[in-house]
């Protein structure tokens, strides 16, 4: 996900000039030219594996029916109840209508948890659950306090992007990793920064989740996790540490912008950060990006290849059917569709207005970047999704410190081309190219 | 015939051409490496001295371009292979070729491919960390260290199909180093020191962890480094990587390791 520490600093440091709702939780700033609702959402989404919806059942009665381990939102509860909340969710809202996907609680190694042997869930925020019956049907709308139902949000997401991308692909590098999930953490002390924030920890091996915050107030209004989707991203980035844990601060590509001892705007190497310095976001330095933003960007990848259909984020998050944004680069593959690169970089933009001084390039924008050109390959007309989910598997362990968009072109041409015998014959390099060039990214 | 002499001539003046704006290239590489130095002009360790003579770097290669095409083109192969090069002519990676090298002669590549990088065969050593193979593929990597002490981001990882074991890519990570001085003046206890002071003013320092081994890391200047992992809560959570060097105590690097 993306820091908010901008926003806080924005008062005390310099005269930000905001050019839109990336950091406001709600959908204010957020225009969009057409409507997503009335659009065809699922055109040309890929068919592999198992789809989302098969997942479970969609059931009135869910939480009545024995027949379920548990009641989960499918995806997340904007994206299930198909429109925005009056306004932000809060904690304990009956959401019982869209609390129907009916599920099964797979790969639990101990019956009284909610762990398996790739994750370990819980929160600091909240209680640990009760099984009745080997079972864990619990309300959303009785949880004042709980956090039940985002615990289980993460069990059932997260081991279902387990092991449908295993399934597809033979391979998630995370897998059997242990990996500890804070799915509702309130307090710094628990290992966070959990204000409207998300994160992979590679040093404590430990994935956190945090709390939504209305626009510009402080208090929890709800569990970031409720967001299948966020999940699935921070997952992400866990799968990509355990393929090829590479470090990007040793990119040349990558600026930290940050806030000076004197308060003051300045802009340093990744890797030379000094303690006085308060980093307000991380960039790219060419719209060609670089490795952090690669790395968010396949993180994003992970939840389209689950929600092919609706390849984008945090619609709960910033209650917005469309999804959230990143300055003025909306996290929706379908949105930016017909974006360059240079789109990305101008769009994930933030102007200091003391110093009029612009700094392009952040690297959650650049990352949707290159989402987006995965989520294009992956939905081309001549392209076999489950083709492409083996070339993503493999191009992750190939990138490096100081790859960008021109490297992973080549790395998917080496791979299409040394694939092509698994492929039935199929080289798909005229399809990457096409789609690379289209995006204005050529080798 | 004539015609054919000038045009040589026109040939030879057009590669060595390329050759001096190579190693111009790389010659500004460096001195940009040098610009964007973590701590230019801010003091954040107790002795950040600057080093007044900082070793010299290792020669430049003359762009093993040729050799290299040209060993490569000696191997039995099944596609055409392409060599890629940063911008100072150093090659980074091989694609395609499908090489066909058996296990038991892949080391042997490796200490060639070391070759054309100006780094010493001794100094790359099999991986003991598991490789992370797929249904397709396998890879192997081959670690380079100085006098056992690692250099950070510095490998050669061979990726092999598993139908065939053909090399279909190869990482050339490794880096030449120049010669360095390894004597070490500071303890791991005054390295953590140094890096727990930084923070534990500003911040609520919630722990300190220190890597045994120093690792050899390339900036400002490739030079023994302690690595110390800070964790802390205040003005925000973060988990930061810091290198701290072991002759004269600098602060080296300082960056974020979390993933948002």
């Amino acid at each position: 996900m993306f820091s908010k520490t901008i926003q806080k600093y924005s008062f005390l440091v310099l005269a930000f000039v905001l050019l839109n709702g990336a950091f406001n939780n709600c959908g204010k700033g957020f225009q969009i030219a057409a409507p997503l609702g009335k659009m065809d959402l699922a055109s040309n989404a890929p068919s592999t594996g198992t789809s989302s919806k098969s997942a479970g059942v969609f059931d009135a009665n869910c939480l009545q029916n024995n027949a379920y381990d548990a009641c989960v939102f499918w995806k997340n509860p904007v994206a299930a109840r198909g429109s925005a909340f009056p306004s932000l969710l809060k904690k304990g809202t009956d959401l019982t209508s869209i609390q129907n996907f009916g599920v099964k609680l797979e790969n639990r190694i101990d019956g009284q948890a909610l762990t398996s042997k790739s994750i370990r869930v819980y929160a600091t925020g909240g209680s640990l659950p009760v099984f009745q019956n080997g079972q864990l049907r619990s309300n959303y709308r009785d949880e004042s306090s709980s956090s039940w139902t985002a615990q289980i949000m993460s069990y059932f997401w997260l081991n279902f992007e387990e092991t449908e991308i295993k399934k597809r692909t033979g391979t998630f590098y995370a897998s059997g990793k242990s990996i500890a999930v804070d799915a509702y953490t309130l307090t710094k002390d628990n290992g966070s920064d959990p204000a409207n924030n998300g994160f992979f920890s590679s040093a404590t091996n430990r994935i956190f989740m945090g709390y939504v915050t209305d626009a510009g107030g402080t208090s929890a209004q709800h569990e970031v996790s409720l967001g299948s989707e966020t999940l699935m991203h921070e997952m992400g980035h866990a799968n990509l540490y355990y393929a090829n844990p590479f470090n990007s601060a040793y990119d040349s590509k990558l600026f930290a912008v940050v806030a000076d001892s004197n308060n003051k705007l300045a802009e340093r190497p990744a890797a030379g950060v000094y303690t006085s310095d308060t980093v307000l976001f991380y960039r790219c330095s060419s719209e060609l990006g670089c490795s952090a933003a690669i790395n968010e960007g396949q993180a994003d990848f992970h939840y389209m290849m689950i929600f092919p259909e609706k390849p984008l984020a945090m619609e709960t998050f910033s209650n917005n059917i469309n999804g959230g944004k990143d300055f003025s680069v909306p996290r929706n593959a379908l949105l930016t569709k017909n974006w360059q690169v240079k789109d990305f970089y101008n769009g994930a933009s933030y102007t200091f207005a003391s110093s009029n001084t612009t700094k392009s390039g952040e690297i959650h924008g650049m990352g949707s970047a290159y989402a987006s050109i995965l989520y294009e390959i992956y939905t081309h007309p001549q392209m076999n999704p489950n083709h492409f989910e083996k070339m993503f598997v493999e191009h992750l362990k190939m990138l490096t410190a100081e790859s960008d968009f021109r490297t992973s072109l080549n790395i998917f041409l080496t791979l299409s081309e040394n694939m092509s015998d698994l492929f039935g014959g199929t080289n798909y390099s005229a399809v990457i190219t096409e789609v690379f060039k289209k995006k204005g990214v050529s080798n | 015939m004539k015609q054919a002499k000038f045009l040589s001539l026109i040939v030879v003046l057009a590669i060595l051409s390329v050759t001096v704006l190579q190693s111009e290239n790389g010659a500004q590489e460096t001195r940009l490496s040098s610009l964007i130095s973590p701590y230019p002009e801010e003091d954040n360790g107790p002795t950040a001295t600057p080093q007044e003579n900082p070793p010299p770097l290792a020669t430049p290669s003359p762009p093993a371009i040729n050799a290299m095409d040209a060993y490569l083109s000696s191997l039995p192969a099944k596609t055409d292979f392409k060599v890629q090069r940063d911008r100072s002519g150093k090659p980074i990676l091989i694609s395609g070729g499908q090489f066909q090298i058996p296990m038991d002669q892949e080391e042997a590549f490796v200490q060639k491919l070391a070759e054309f990088l100006n780094v010493p065969g001794e100094q790359l050593q099999k991986s003991s960390k598991k490789t992370t193979d797929t249904i397709w593929s396998k890879t192997s990597q081959y670690d380079q260290s100085l006098e056992s002490y690692p250099v950070e981001q510095a490998y050669i990882r061979i990726f092999r199909k598993i139908s065939d074991n053909s090399i279909y890519y190869v990482m050339l990570e490794a880096k030449p180093l120049p010669e360095l001085d390894l004597r070490i003046n500071i303890s791991s206890d005054e390295a953590q020191t140094i890096a727990s002071n930084m923070f534990q003013m500003k911040t609520d320092l919630k722990s300190s962890k220190i890597l045994e081994t120093p690792v050899i890391v390339p900036f400002p200047q490739p030079q023994l480094a302690w690595k110390i992992l800070i964790r802390y809560s205040e003005p925000t959570y973060d988990e930061r990587e810091i290198h701290i060097s072991a002759s004269s105590g600098q602060v080296l690097s300082n960056f974020s390791i979390l993933q948002k």
